[in-house]
């Protein structure tokens, strides 16, 4: 079949949030611009799953609504359709329901997990100076550097349970550098959350609608099946739609698909040897994401998270802030795990079962009324954090050996700020944007 | 017959989401139920790791 040929500025593999900020902001600038995505449904992991009447998150589920983001559907003009939270996240610890840190006093909470007020000053101070003077080194895992100022059982066990839930890594294998700095990052970008009453998706739909506005194009059920490489450029890809192939010629290629797959795309003879190497390193990591449904509510707070479980480190009650994620007089549910290690293999029903468990534990009226709708586990191909910050994790750089082909998404998000999650891949994409401005309009 | 590529699928049950026939139900590995599939191909679509297909034999 003869191959179609067309021609635009900047083609985009892939809708997830990196994919769909860039394209936004450069529709935006009035470059043109192409996404192609190979699912029926834009978002990636920022979709929204419909089943039996109740809405799914993907991954994005509390919306930052200050931060990179944010900024980018106000760049824009896009519809940013979220209801804030104005109730704060608690914290579960025994049958005690306490508050969580506020950004002027982060570690307040400390206090009460442990009585010792002296021991508790030693470890803020250790903090402090690694937070303002001298970062602790990639290879020291978060663990270790607690360690050095306290074994207080239950401190030890707070850091294990924040890493846990920021970067989907507990604290004997999180880069400690990699917490504080993500810690930060999570009390600025987080201090103002709220649900998408439609589901984030509806945000990936919304940029959808500017790109389009602005004369890019957005295509769904269309599959990339090469990135074009002549003389160390990329110069454009061939994608697949039910139609055929087409050649699509672009000055540049910004690839969403992760680090990995636009390798195998671009063919990896086109890459340097420790580039390849880099790559090899990345640990993906897992999360399991639970939702569950009711006719009543569980608990009366939107977040809650959860300590000294089995997996489980939080809970989210959106239906509380968002009754419509929910069908009229239901309520819906979305628990999130990670296993004791990042490193594969693991035995997923176990995993699975053990949230479960958690769950029953920890909510009294789980088990007359509570019921699991939907599990999701995110690992491998389809991973919660592609590069998760592991001790002695590689920072992947969004451009590749190859001219003109940039990834954006958290397998290259910038370390040192963020590791994942939308903050992370938002500004992936606009380090990638700025950098095209420079190269293409100076 | 559907079948699944067990080296490849994760689990994120999305395929569950849209089968209409409720099928499939994802708990760690995905279980795919042979009396209720009528081979629609609907999940092959949504499939985001391309673990779903149709077995040629």
């Amino acid at each position: 079949m003869k191959q179609k040929k067309e021609k635009c500025d900047f083609v985009i593999l892939g809708s997830g949030i990196g994919g769909l900020c860039s394209a936004a902001l450069l529709a935006n600038k009035g470059y043109k611009t192409i996404v192609v995505e190979k699912l029926p449904i834009v978002g990636g992991r920022c979709a929204t799953l419909k089943y039996k009447g109740y809405k799914i998150p993907t991954g994005l589920l509390g919306v930052p609504m200050v931060g990179s983001f944010k900024s980018i559907f106000d760049e824009v003009g896009a519809e940013f359709e979220v209801t804030p939270m104005t109730t704060p996240p608690k914290y579960l610890v025994g049958n005690k329901i306490i508050d969580t840190p506020k950004s002027n006093q982060p570690y307040a909470v400390l206090s009460e997990l442990c009585s010792d007020e002296k021991e508790i000053e030693i470890l803020k101070h250790g903090i402090t100076k690694a937070q303002t003077w001298n970062p602790p080194s990639n290879e020291m895992s978060l663990q270790d550097f607690v360690c050095q100022y306290t074994e207080n059982e239950n401190l030890v066990e707070y850091f294990s349970n924040m890493s846990d839930r920021i970067l989907s890594t507990r604290a004997d294998q999180v880069s400690a550098k990699e917490y504080f700095q993500s810690f930060s990052g999570s009390l600025k970008d987080f201090q103002s959350v709220g649900f998408a009453p439609e589901g984030s998706m509806a945000l990936m739909k919304s940029l959808k609608k500017s790109i389009e506005a602005n004369g890019g194009k957005v295509t769904t059920q269309c599959r990339a099946n090469k990135i074009l490489v002549k003389n160390g450029g990329a110069e454009g890809v061939v994608v697949e739609d039910k139609k055929g192939e087409t050649i699509i010629s672009a000055k540049a290629v910004i690839s969403n698909t992760g680090p990995k797959k636009t390798v195998a795309l671009a063919g990896r003879e086109n890459f340097d040897k420790g580039y390849l190497r880099e790559l090899k390193n990345m640990v993906p990591s897992l999360q399991i994401w639970v939702t569950s449904i009711s006719d009543r509510p569980l608990f009366d707070v939107p977040i809650l998270y959860t300590f000294k479980t089995r997996r489980l480190v939080s809970l989210v009650s959106a239906s509380l802030v968002c009754p419509e994620l929910a069908p009229k007089g239901k309520y819906v549910h979305y628990s999130i795990s990670s296993p004791v290690s990042q490193i594969a293999p693991w035995n997923l029903k176990n995993e699975v079962n053990m949230h479960i468990q958690d769950l029953k534990d920890q909510l009294p009226g789980y088990n007359k009324y509570g019921e699991v709708l939907h599990v999701g586990c995110y690992w491998g191909e389809w991973p919660t954090l592609a590069n998760a910050p592991i001790v002695g994790y590689n920072d992947i750089s969004q451009k590749t050996p190859i001219e003109n082909l940039y990834n954006v998404g958290d397998g290259v998000a910038k370390k040192g700020g963020w590791a994942g999650g939308s903050p992370a891949c938002a500004l992936t994409a606009k380090i990638v944007v700025k950098d095209i401005e420079n190269r293409f309009n100076p | 017959m559907l079948t699944v590529n067990e080296e490849t699928c994760v689990g994120c049950g999305w395929c569950q989401t849209f089968c209409p026939q409720d099928a499939l139900c994802a708990w760690g590995y995905l279980e795919i139920d042979y009396e209720k599939c009528d081979e629609c191909q609907v999940c092959i679509k949504f499939c985001p790791t391309d673990s779903l297909s149709m077995a040629t034999s």
